[in-house]
């Protein structure tokens, strides 16, 4: 198939000056001993920034190690320790991280005191939060939101998540959990939760949020403005630093830069042959196989595991909107979530789907078949499912989902 | 045939009972986990009962799950593809883990049923999270009632709390004439019984083990002398594993299983609200799969609390391992509870697959029985 140029947004060159302050912060922060928690799973992550505690993902640190290379010594590593195969490539990663630090990738996160798990991607997080909490003797706190049926939200919006309804016992009870949560915070520091400062990273959050969702609508624009590296940061923002102002500062500048090009009417390659749903953690070892499609002249209008980390605040509503993190599309039963997806397709006038099933994680890799099908049944539309760990280069070579690739995205001309 | 094969295992493995009720006109709802509050569903006078999978050749079932999901998932949706349960007129699941929330979706789609219900377990033990979760109850009631126009009272209720709470008792009752430094019976004949009690009502399953349990208490202890053995895992209903490794001169004298000691580890308190009592008891279960925990606790503690407790209640002298690679459940806390337990007990860990091979097993079995003895 003939290769085309690819015309990224370019929103990576903001990202490296975004990261430093996020790191500059944990730096600071850790010199002058404030408490450290590692953050499994989608948790409110403005909290942290009210309480100013240093905020460690060890799924980001999993993804960066992959990226650099490296996750591959971590997972042989993890898999000496007596782990089976079939679990989260994060927790692989991070497991091995700890375990036999001279094989993993520089710096090594800062040790915890505490965990925090939360379990609206997937239950495994407080499993993986176990763990880790385990290893180092020190406490964890799970925020504990339920798992939502339809009838509970009817439809909502897989980027803003604002449902059609919510019911008033599962919100009722998301919201004490968060408060469980700022008492737990307020231990952890021993200080009162700065009633002001939290209106104050509300309001940024809220701001954030606001890009955030836009610039993901944009992305369904015709032709698709962006490429799958201009997005591959994004989760990183919307799942880990929501309430700062870096965070801000960083989607500010890639909201201008899309709304720009969508005026235009600019896209990515100038031939937009196929438009593609794209789903399942990215698999963070070869990000180039996202460059590799577009040059193809396939665009990606629309990534549901990036807009997993998406959500709309209302800071007049703190809490609420916090909760409202509840309703993403893997925290919904299958009926609801792929009504929210079939809808977004249609809004995004796809013509495809490719689906990133990444081995051991359960919650992604459940959903695809019924991905697939639903789409084949509601608009017609094929699906290719490739398996693809989001970390281990070796369990699914790149030259492999290339040529199964290649081959689908002949099927579609 | 012998006795128990007669009574109990009949009605699990050719449904007898289940036939009988449809042939009486009464509905039956299948679950895939312990933690569904059966009692609610026999309240509303329907037969809740328990989907296992029988096949191990998986054909169907692949179109629709990744392959290395656990069995006990891969296995149901094989039978169910299969029509196995077509006589079911509805499911309930619970949202206890990421296998169970999408297998439930996926059953309620591609197999069918006229109602399906998924119940949302709070995740959390304390008093928020019982009285959440007693409103989730309420919430599940209210639609029973709503789609099979029956009225589930308070009264009907207590009934069905009172039945399974002597049902539980019961299962203890015959737990420890297993556990008894004489065993009176086997593990895989307890297993079969299980079985029995989740594929008949509870009330005649009552009276048939109470029967048995009488008898039992009379009868001879199973004489020779054997290791004894504590078997920890999740679902397990394939009878011919646990009669492989006792084969191998094993007492499996107290186990974990969710098709075991966890299934009746706990008791509703019939002095409550009968909802909320459901809701404390259900929660009070120290035997979970860690889905629902105590903020504070890690819940692999509890839980290796709970085998170190029936370990000494038995008297094991080993531990053994029942893993399935595809549960997650287990697999993120397997190294720890090795390396926990090995250090107080011998420790054999047995990876389940199919078809289960038995020969393999029977190699490792006897040679950990042979470590034992010294
Ligand atoms: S990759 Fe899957 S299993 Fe791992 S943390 Fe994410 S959702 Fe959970
Ligand atoms: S607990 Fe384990 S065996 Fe049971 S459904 Fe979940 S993953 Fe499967």
């Amino acid at each position: 198939m003939e290769k085309q140029e690819v015309n990224h947004l370019g929103f990576g060159k903001f990202f490296g000056p975004t990261y430093k302050k996020h790191l500059t912060r944990q730096k600071e922060f850790l010199e002058r001993g404030r408490p450290c928690g590692w953050y499994f799973g989608y948790h409110p992550a403005e909290m942290n920034y009210v309480f100013d505690v240093v905020n460690i993902f060890p799924e980001q640190y999993s993804a960066y190690c992959a990226s650099r290379g490296d996750s591959g010594n971590m997972i042989d590593d993890y898999l000496s320790m007596g782990y089976g195969s079939f679990l989260c490539d994060y927790f692989k990663c991070s497991v091995g991280a700890i375990d036999k630090p001279e094989v993993a990738t520089k710096p090594l996160m800062p040790k915890p005191d505490f965990t925090v798990d939360h379990h609206t991607i997937c239950l495994g997080h407080r499993q993986m939060a176990e763990v880790h909490a385990r290893m180092y003797g020190v406490p964890r706190f799970s925020l504990t939101f339920p798992y939502l049926r339809k009838e509970d939200i009817g439809s909502f919006d897989d980027i803003t998540k604002v449902t059609e309804r919510m019911d008033e016992d599962v919100l009722e009870y998301a919201v004490s959990i968060l408060h469980e949560f700022a008492s737990f915070l307020k231990k952890m520091t021993g200080e009162e939760m700065d009633e002001d400062k939290f209106k104050s990273v509300m309001k940024t959050s809220e701001e954030t949020t606001k890009h955030f969702t836009d610039v993901l609508k944009l992305f369904m624009s015709k032709p698709t403005p962006g490429s799958q590296r201009d997005l591959a940061n994004f989760p990183f923002i919307g799942f880990f630093i929501h309430g700062s102002e870096y965070g801000l500062e960083y989607v500010k500048k890639c909201h201008e830069l899309i709304k720009e090009r969508v005026k235009k009417r600019e896209g990515i390659v100038q031939d937009e042959k196929f438009r593609l749903i794209t789903h399942g953690i990215m698999p963070w070892h070869t990000l180039a196989l996202y460059d590799y499609m577009e040059e193809l002249g396939a665009t990606f209008p629309l990534n549901p595991y990036a807009n997993c980390s998406a959500v709309l605040h209302d800071s007049k509503r703190p809490f609420e909107s916090m909760a409202r993190r509840m309703s993403n599309f893997c925290n919904v039963e299958h009926e609801g979530m792929l009504d929210a997806l079939v809808k977004k397709a249609k809004e995004a006038d796809v013509d495809g789907a490719i689906l990133f099933e990444n081995t051991g994680c359960r919650i992604v890799s459940l959903v695809m078949r019924p991905i697939r099908d639903a789409l084949h049944e509601e608009l017609g539309i094929p699906s290719l499912i490739v398996e693809a760990p989001q970390c281990d280069p070796r369990a699914m070579p790149v030259e492999r989902m290339k040529t199964q690739i290649e081959a689908f995205l002949e099927s579609l001309e | 045939m012998n006795e128990v094969d007669e009574k109990f295992y009949e009605t699990y493995g050719k449904k007898t009972k289940i036939r009988e009720y449809q042939g009486s006109g009464k509905k039956i709802l299948g679950s895939f986990c312990s933690y569904t509050p059966e009692e609610i569903i026999h309240a509303a006078g329907l037969v809740p009962i328990r989907i296992f999978g029988e096949r191990t050749d998986m054909e169907e079932v692949n179109t629709h799950v990744s392959s290395w999901i656990c069995y006990y998932a891969r296995r149901c949706l094989e039978d169910g593809l299969q029509g196995d349960y077509e006589f079911l007129d509805g499911i309930v699941s619970v949202t206890s883990d990421d296998t169970n929330m999408p297998m439930y979706s996926i059953w309620k789609k591609e197999v069918g049923a006229n109602y399906a219900y998924l119940v949302q377990l709070p995740f959390a033990i304390n008093e928020t999270a019982i009285k959440f979760y007693t409103k989730i109850l309420k919430k599940f009631k209210r639609s029973l009632e709503e789609f099979y126009s029956v009225k589930i009272t308070d009264q009907r209720l207590k009934d069905s709390i009172k039945t399974y709470n002597r049902s539980r008792a019961l299962l203890r009752e015959l737990y420890d004439l297993r556990m008894s430094m004489s065993p009176k019976i086997s593990a895989s004949d307890t297993l079969k019984i299980m079985l029995a009690s989740y594929s008949m009502l509870k009330e005649e399953f009552n009276d048939l083990l109470e029967g048995y349990i009488a008898d039992l208490k009379e009868s001879e202890p199973l004489n020779d002398e054997k290791i004894r053995v504590h078997v920890s895992g999740t679902v397990l209903h394939d009878v011919e594993l646990l009669e492989i490794i006792e084969g191998c001169g094993v007492d499996i004298v107290s186990d974990d299983l969710c098709t075991g000691s966890r299934y009746f580890s706990f008791n509703v308190d019939e002095t409550y609200e009968p909802i909320e009592a459901l809701s404390r008891g259900y929660l009070s279960s120290k035997t979970t799969c860690m889905t629902c925990s105590r903020q504070g606790v890690y819940p692999l503690d509890e839980r290796l609390s709970y085998i170190r407790d029936q370990v000494k209640a038995s008297g094991a002298d080993g531990v053994i391992i029942l893993g399935d690679k595809g549960c997650d459940l287990c697999a993120y806390g397997l190294p720890t509870m090795r390396k926990e337990l090995g250090k107080d007990i011998p420790i054999l860990y047995l990876d389940v697959d199919f078809p289960l091979a038995a020969e393999q097993y029977k190699t490792r079995v006897e040679a950990f029985v042979e470590s034992i003895k010294g």
